[in-house]
């Protein structure tokens, strides 16, 4: 409409936290209990996790150890080996 | 020489080594292994060489190899004190008694299965109230079963008076106390409990009658006689009737949930936060009573401070066993004596309080402050396999479950929801704990391959032969479930 002004959209200081969508941000006492009881089930359960994880990072430490093996008798890597010896005594 | 070394009319059998290290194989046995009698024990008291001591009666053989199996145990695991194996009865059926692993429960429950004991260091008796001593003073930690047949027995040990004490003694020092159930057999007798909060999710589905399964349930509560009781009606948008219709009874609570999907974790853990009893029972809203004693019976358990879950038997409506505790074979939970009748489960000894990795949370007696330290059942479980990741956070804590089969209740199983197990739930669970090995599960009837007889599984097929393996303790180890452990995050595709 002419004349009118533009209409504003009501601005937020910076300084004002957003408020957090986290339960543990929350006041209300059922949601704070509610979320430290899924923390101590998390941290009940890591321990399970960590013991998986750690026989997965042995076995994958396993297969490199068993295809560096591999590797190193493979007549490719000989003949490299070859040619870099015969490069170094040029 | 033939490997079976008959005792003379007394008591133990030394394992002789040299401190140097194992003899070689098929060395000279003779150096190795002495039977002993009363006259010669100081002779062995003055050998520095003995590592071990074998506890039997005087009638008891040992089988080939199992003296050089023995001693190489007995080197190799330098932290355990106490060794039993499996045993063979004689006259030779084929059939062993297979043990699972160490649990005080079973040394209360059944004592004379203490047919042998491999303890280490000299020890100069080796009665059955000796072995019961023994086993009373030995961490339960450094104490290993080895799933091999490692004697021959004429017959069970005979409990004489000083076993008898002996076993009371023990009993006492669990704060529990025995009542004779059959020869050789006992049970605990009931505690009072004083106090209890019973946690019931129920969305008042109806029976065959047309009267919600629930009234029931309650039923069974309020016949228990417990002083302070207080029964806690988790409800949601789903129920079916007007909870404050079900029951005018002032002990009975309504808890109504936050509207959302139905979770039955989250359900329990509202209840669990409720709570205002230190002791708390899960239970489903589908049971039925049989005796008025059930809480106590399972009550008796938890004075026992290394207890952290107490289940119950369940039976179908034709009273065969439902639940009697669960087993867990390749990860997958399993029902063990499913379909068998009580007599039956007498038979199998499995009608006796016995230690499980896990009970269902169908009925499950806990201390409340045990279940909030472990945060309560997993939220991200909301189906399956929560009761399962509970009783595994609990054994992690260092705590024992135990069934006790005279707690009885018939269960309509899944009256009240389909039974459905969900894939991505069957994903958390498993990238959670991986493959839990079963301490309590014998190795013998392990099908890795057979996925059709897995159900079958639990105790209902013939062991395996040969099922030799190394010894294993109460503690419960998470590992890699190669089979089913996805790369991708286990929590894809919940809705």
């Amino acid at each position: 409409m002419p004349g009118s002004e533009p209409p504003t959209q009501p601005t937020v200081p910076a300084r004002v936290p957003s408020v957090s969508a986290d339960p543990i941000d929350s006041d209300d006492p059922v949601a704070l209990r509610a979320e430290i009881l899924a923390l101590r089930d998390q941290l009940a359960a890591a321990d399970g996790g960590k013991e998986i994880l750690e026989d997965l990072v042995a076995e994958h430490e396993r297969h490199i150890a068993e295809l560096a093996n591999e590797l190193a008798r493979n007549p490719v890597m000989r003949i490299g080996r070859a040619l870099r010896r015969r490069l170094r005594r040029r | 020489m033939s490997g079976r070394y008959r005792h003379d009319t007394l008591m133990a059998l030394l394992l002789i080594v040299s401190e140097l290290g194992l003899p070689p194989p098929d060395s000279n046995l003779a150096r190795s292994v002495r039977e002993t009698d009363a006259a010669n024990h100081a002779t062995f008291a003055a050998d520095s060489n003995v590592i071990a001591t074998l506890m039997t009666d005087s009638t008891s053989t040992v089988t080939p190899g199992a003296i050089e199996r023995l001693i190489e145990h007995m080197t190799h695991f330098a932290d355990l004190d106490a060794l039993y194996g499996d045993s063979d009865v004689e006259p030779d059926d084929g059939t062993a008694i297979l043990r699972p692993a160490w649990s005080p429960l079973r040394l209360m429950t059944m004592p004379t299965d203490l047919d042998h004991l491999i303890v280490r260091g000299q020890h100069l008796s080796g009665s059955l109230s000796d072995r019961i001593h023994a086993l009373t003073r030995i961490d339960a930690g450094r104490i290993g079963h080895v799933p091999d047949v490692l004697v021959r027995i004429a017959g069970p040990p005979d409990l004489d008076t000083a076993a008898r004490e002996a076993l009371d003694r023990a009993a006492e020092a669990r704060s529990v106390a025995l009542e004779a159930l059959r020869p050789d057999r006992f049970g605990l007798v009931p505690a009072k409990l004083e106090a209890v909060s019973i946690i019931i999710p129920t969305a008042a589905t109806t029976g065959a009658d047309g009267r919600p399964l629930v009234e029931n349930a309650i039923t069974a509560c309020l016949a228990t006689e417990i002083d302070e009781l207080e029964v806690l009606l988790v409800v949601g948008d789903e129920c079916q009737v007007d909870p404050a219709a079900l029951t005018t009874d002032p002990r009975v609570q309504v808890v109504r949930r936050p509207p959302g999907n139905w979770n039955f974790s989250a359900a329990i853990n509202l209840g669990i936060l409720r709570a205002s009893h230190p002791t708390v029972l899960v239970l489903n809203d589908d049971v039925e009573l049989v005796e008025t004693d059930w809480i106590a019976r399972m009550a008796s358990h938890l004075a026992d401070p290394t207890v952290g879950a107490v289940g119950a038997l369940l039976l179908y409506p034709d009273l065969t066993c439902q639940h009697v505790g669960m087993v867990t074979d390749d990860a997958f939970p399993l029902h063990p004596h499913v379909g068998r009748t009580i007599e039956q489960l007498e038979a199998f000894d499995a009608d006796l309080a016995h230690d499980r990795i896990a009970v269902t949370a169908a009925c499950l007696l806990a201390r409340r402050a045990d279940l909030l330290a472990v945060g309560g059942f997993c939220e991200e479980l909301p189906f399956g396999f929560n009761d399962v990741d509970l009783c595994f956070k609990l054994h992690r804590m260092g705590l024992r479950i135990v069934v006790e089969p005279r707690a009885r209740l018939i269960h309509f199983e899944s009256a009240s929801r389909p039974p459905v197990t969900r894939p991505w739930e069957w994903d958390h669970f498993v990238s959670r704990w991986g493959d839990v090995v079963d301490p309590w599960y014998h190795p013998a009837y392990h099908r890795p391959d057979d996925p059709n007889d897995r159900r079958r599984n639990a105790d209902h097929l013939a062991p395996i032969q040969p099922y030799r393996s190394l010894p294993r303790t109460a503690v419960i180890r998470s590992r890699v479930h190669h089979a089913r452990l996805r790369a991708t995050n286990p929590a894809d595709g919940a809705s």
